[in-house]
């Protein structure tokens, strides 16, 4: 029931923007701008360029308000926006790379290894954190969508327009892919690590 | 939000919708770290949403009178001839890009002989395009 509540907000919210009143952007903004920022930083990588992709995102809802279908959940078009601005950033950053990739991918993510975020995180943390890093685009999008918003596979599949079956295979190889890389040596402390509920309550 | 509320239910309650293969250290680990990873603070939200109020400010203010161009869909294939000539699809190209600025009027040599020794007040260009054709643009 709150469920359907929320998503008539939304849909109330987006009837809004359609009749030109800019200030429902408010109300939607307060409602999921946390996710698609958090969703663009783990993308990309980068807090700053994460900021300027969920200015964007809400600015695409703004513009594309008449255009979105209010009986469908909002969260997978913001999803699948924030996944598709984040494609392009990366894609438009590899261009301009040169050979000293590593120097300019610190250049341009700035907070990324700043000190007080390296205090803040264990030497496991940081060894998952540099080993989604380096997965390939697609699997480190399913990873940051299922991990880290919590969808599911199918729900991921109609973000990304993709069968179920790739969603599942890419999560697969990303996994085998995170897996030796954190190395036996962190065994104990992964076998340590809280539960689920521990970490989102 | 709703979907992200019944997946923060789910998480509570230790398990997901989906099939995904579990191996827990490793799972709750990759969530343990992601969700860590970037904390959403109060100034970053102000943040975002100053950047955000500065680029809605800046796109309702692009002029928004001028009104949007019109593409005229090219003839469907039904409607094309096959006596039709390479001159006559250029013409056609031409006109269906240029007809909301200008009309034109279409005329053989001999008015456009006619039209260069009498001009008319609302033809302002004359353009040969091929012996046998011209194009006034009124």
């Amino acid at each position: 029931m709150t469920q359907n509540l929320d998503e008539q907000s939304d849909a109330s919210y987006i009837e809004r923007l359609r009749a030109g009143d800019i200030s429902a952007l408010g109300g939607l903004f307060d409602r999921y701008y946390a996710q698609v920022f958090r969703t663009a930083a783990a993308i990309t990588r980068d807090e700053d360029v994460a900021k300027d992709l969920t200015q964007d995102c809400f600015l695409k809802l703004l513009h594309y308000a008449p255009r979105i279908d209010t009986a469908l959940p909002l969260a997978p078009w913001l999803y699948r926006v924030t996944v598709n601005l984040s494609y392009t950033w990366i894609s438009r950053r590899q261009k301009r790379r040169v050979s000293i990739e590593t120097l300019v991918d610190r250049l341009v993510s700035p907070a990324y290894d700043a000190p007080d975020r390296v205090a803040e995180f264990s030497e496991v943390q940081r060894a998952i954190r540099l080993a989604i890093s380096q997965l390939h685009f697609n699997q480190r999008v399913v990873i940051v969508l299922h991990y880290l918003c919590g969808l599911s596979l199918e729900e991921i599949g109609e973000i990304l327009d993709c069968p179920v079956g790739t969603v599942k295979s890419r999560l697969y190889y990303a996994r085998e892919n995170l897996r030796p890389r954190l190395g036996e040596v962190h065994r104990p402390w992964l076998e340590g690590i809280p539960s689920y509920a521990e970490v989102s309550g | 939000m709703p979907k992200f509320q019944d997946d923060q239910r789910r998480r509570q309650s230790g398990g997901r919708r989906s099939q995904a293969p579990q191996d827990t250290p490793l799972d709750q680990a990759i969530t343990l770290t992601l969700h860590k990873e970037y904390p959403v603070t109060p100034a970053i939200r102000q943040e975002i949403w100053d950047g955000l109020l500065a680029k809605v400010e800046a796109h309702t203010q692009r002029p928004c009178s001028a009104p949007e161009p019109v593409c005229r869909p090219s003839a469907p294939d039904h409607e094309r001839t096959s006596d039709d000539t390479f001159l006559i699809r250029i013409l056609r190209m031409l006109t269906d890009t240029l007809e909301n600025s200008a009309r034109f009027l279409f005329a053989d040599e001999i008015l456009l002989e006619r039209a260069r020794q009498y001009p008319l007040p609302h033809v302002s260009h004359l353009l040969l395009v091929r012996s046998g054709f011209t194009i006034g643009c009124a």
